[in-house]
């Protein structure tokens, strides 16, 4: 007899597999620009530690255009979605708000559908704001994309029987 | 066979009964008198002889008993040790009993995992959770208010409306309701 035991706390539970809508989804998103935003700020900061340590009469701040910053920021953070949702199915700010994002069939996506993902939300962020009008709640990129991004509180994918038809 | 038979205990017993009550009736002035014979002191009666021989017996009963307490706490777990040497007791139990289904039955039926999150952490995963839910309710809440603009738009346009499939179509089931326990599920 097989016994289903779930992880999730009980109120959560009829959500699971749900596609997620926009209030979560951009909660979820702005958890995933802090927190690239503060890694970029400590490699910055790392950077500027070493570069003091071994030249400390010689040392300035390093100075670079705000474009170059801004192309920076959005470069990591199209890295760090593609691994994330390619590796885990979801990045730290989809692990907060209970996120996961999946393929056409519920799967996790493949690496290139995550880059192109992750490049078309980054560059075209409005995008995003159609999930609050789609009554499918897709986002742009989930229609050109075929993905969905659902409720999905259980640590694991195939742990919880959160499913999607997409 | 079984009701004749209980038929015929019912009847013994009614007629040991029935004889029995007249003799108790004789037997208990007799046994008054020679128990408690008129003009014998009263500590040479023979009742008084048999209460003190019922005392001595249950002081006697209750240093037995406290011995056998003793000698059974000695020996019991003497005898359980040489028992529990020869025998496997593990082997027995996995092998006579689904050991894992038991476990995932008794975990599932008290719900363990929310015990656990309810004595650890509670502070941490009750905030996350209250953001989580409150998230949901924000989501339900854009959905209603999108699905009644799709209705007023519907009223207004002759024909179909929507450009983009509608919840029909998309087998999209929207529940209207505030809490939890009835969310919009897409299926």
């Amino acid at each position: 007899m097989e016994v289903e035991i779930s992880p999730v706390p009980r109120e959560a539970r009829p959500y699971q597999g749900a596609r997620a809508g926009l209030v979560t989804r951009l909660v979820a998103n702005v958890v995933d620009a802090l927190t690239v935003g503060v890694a970029l700020l400590v490699v910055y900061a790392g950077f500027h530690v070493l570069k003091f340590i071994f030249d400390p009469r010689g040392f300035e701040f390093a100075t670079a255009s705000a474009l170059l910053s801004v192309t920076m920021g959005m470069l990591a953070l199209v890295v760090y979605m593609t691994f994330a949702w390619s590796i885990t199915g979801r990045t730290y700010g989809d692990h907060v708000m209970g996120l996961r994002v999946v393929g056409r069939r519920g799967h996790r996506v493949w690496p290139p559908t995550a880059l192109v993902r992750a490049a078309f939300c980054v560059g075209f962020p409005i995008g995003l704001l159609w999930c609050g009008v789609s009554a499918s709640r897709r986002s742009l990129q989930d229609i050109v994309l075929r993905t969905a991004v659902i409720y999905d509180w259980s640590p694991r994918r195939d742990h919880g029987g959160s499913t999607v038809a997409a | 066979m079984v009701d004749v038979a209980f038929g015929v205990v019912v009847q013994a017993r009614d007629t040991v009964s029935a004889v029995g009550r007249p003799l108790r009736l004789l037997a208990r002035p007799v046994a008054q008198v020679v128990l408690r014979p008129p003009l014998v002191p009263r500590r040479l009666q023979p009742a008084a002889w048999l209460d003190r021989m019922a005392r001595r017996g249950a002081d006697y009963r209750g240093d037995a008993l406290h011995e056998l307490d003793v000698v059974l706490d000695r020996l019991l777990p003497a005898v359980l040790v040489e028992i529990m040497r020869h025998v496997d007791v593990a082997d027995l139990v996995l092998e006579n009993v689904d050991v894992a289904t038991l476990a995932r039955e008794v975990i599932a039926e008290i719900d363990l995992p929310e015990i656990i999150r309810d004595s650890t952490g509670a502070m941490a995963s009750d905030t996350l959770l209250g953001v989580r839910m409150q998230s949901i309710s924000g989501d339900e809440a854009i959905t209603r208010a999108m699905d009644r603009l799709r209705l007023r738009l519907a009223r207004r346009t002759p024909g179909p409306v929507s450009a983009e499939p509608g919840p029909a179509a998309e087998q999209t089931v929207i529940v209207a309701a505030p809490k939890p326990d009835a969310p919009a599920t897409v299926q």
